[in-house]
């Protein structure tokens, strides 16, 4: 459900490091929480986004929801494929469901996300 | 727990958009109350989701009968404005509303449920979806965000969330002319046979649909009485209100040059 070797934050987004590249995209509780997703509005290839802030938009049952970045760079590649099948993200949210890469500016922003025993725990209080 | 009550008179569309707008970022931020907003529209006005093609609505046909079109900042498909009025909350997870998309549209959907049955319309959250998903008309298509009236849709809703801050707008729809909504929306005689077979108004069920100010009450008391609050009549503060002047741009389509400020995708 919450693959180990993933960090999470609190927005739910989860974060994938190799080779200095940050692979995001929106955990499992994330996208139940949402339900059926109709629509992923990602940025370009080429933007710069901060830790913290909205990198997109998706829509599930009519409700529009912020995307949010856990960590600083520029994007260097988008998830087109999510364009004509936006439900991969429910249906594999940390796999063919991956948002957007990343080449962070500070890879230090990492060490403030939770590893996997910390978002279960942030999960189990929200729920 | 206190909400703010505002009651608005007919609006032109994009304000109306842009009010909505501007008290969810006041609520983001912490500096309003949860809100129930109750407002109509200046003309008839075609709504269209965050996200929907412009396309889906024939704005020739809009420009001739004086119907206005603005987007909407919440999700789904199109929605003709008219005989109705028209609802928006604005709450969030510190109001205990909960963040899951269902979920929270369970709580504030409670309230309309309440309020419909309150007028003797024997409404329920639909359980099941069905319709035409791919339909540019919200009420051919119902969802677990809408009510209904046994196999039929009585009211749609539509959501936007903000981090911990959600704005929910829908409708309590008087009546409807349904050959002009199939018009504007594109709709082929299939399509507008299932318009009639799967909606229901509130004029359909009564016969003589409430008027604004029963409207008001009912709706009013549903939330109190639903989500156990108080409703204190208010207004915009001075900062929502310059935002909501600086927004309504931004929700305005231009049927003459087809342009806008917002966004147009699927």
């Amino acid at each position: 459900m919450y693959p180990k070797d993933l960090k999470y934050d609190c927005e739910h987004e989860w974060v994938k490091v190799e080779g200095g590249v940050a692979i995001i995209g929106i955990s499992h509780f994330a996208q139940d929480q949402l339900g059926e997703v109709v629509y992923v509005d990602l940025p370009l290839a080429g933007d710069s986004v901060n830790a913290g802030e909205s990198f997109g938009e998706i829509e599930s049952v009519k409700s529009v929801s912020e995307l949010f970045s856990p960590v600083t760079g520029e994007i260097v590649e988008v998830n087109d494929a999510l364009g004509d099948a936006p439900e991969i993200v429910n249906e594999d949210p940390y796999g063919e469901g991956w948002m957007i890469k990343i080449t962070m500016s500070d890879p230090s922003e990492l060490d403030e996300l939770m590893a996997v025993d910390e978002y279960e725990a942030f999960i189990a209080e929200e729920a | 727990m206190k909400w703010r009550l505002i009651i608005d008179g007919p609006v032109d569309g994009a304000r109306n958009m842009a009010v909505d707008r501007a008290v969810l970022y006041a609520h983001e931020q912490g500096e309003a109350p949860p809100t129930l907003r109750l407002y109509r529209w200046r003309v008839p006005t075609v709504t269209l989701g965050k996200f929907q093609r412009i396309e889906d609505v024939d704005t020739a046909l809009c420009e001739r009968l004086g119907i206005d079109i603005v987007r909407r900042p919440t999700g789904g498909k199109g929605v003709l404005h008219d005989d109705e009025v028209t609802y928006s909350v604005i709450s969030g997870t510190r109001d205990s509303l909960p963040r899951g998309v269902a979920a929270s549209y369970r709580v504030l959907c409670g309230a309309l449920v309440e309020a419909y049955r309150t007028l003797g319309v024997d409404a329920e959250l639909t359980s099941r979806p069905c319709g035409e998903r791919g339909s540019g008309a919200c009420y051919l298509h119902a969802t677990n965000a809408d009510l209904s009236l046994g196999a039929a849709k009585l009211s749609g809703s539509a959501q936007v969330w903000h981090h911990d801050s959600c704005l929910q707008q829908g409708s309590f729809v008087r009546t409807r002319d349904v050959e002009r909504e199939a018009r504007v929306f594109r709709l082929g005689e299939a399509e507008q046979a299932a318009l009639i077979q799967r909606t229901v108004t509130l004029g359909d069920v009564l016969g003589e649909p409430p008027d604004d100010r029963v409207l008001h009450t009912v709706v009013t008391e549903a939330f109190e009485r639903t989500l156990g609050i108080v409703m204190e009549p208010g207004v915009l503060s001075e900062a929502e209100r310059v935002v909501a002047d600086k927004g309504s741009a931004m929700f305005r389509v231009d049927t003459t040059t087809m342009s806008e400020v917002g966004k147009e995708r699927k």
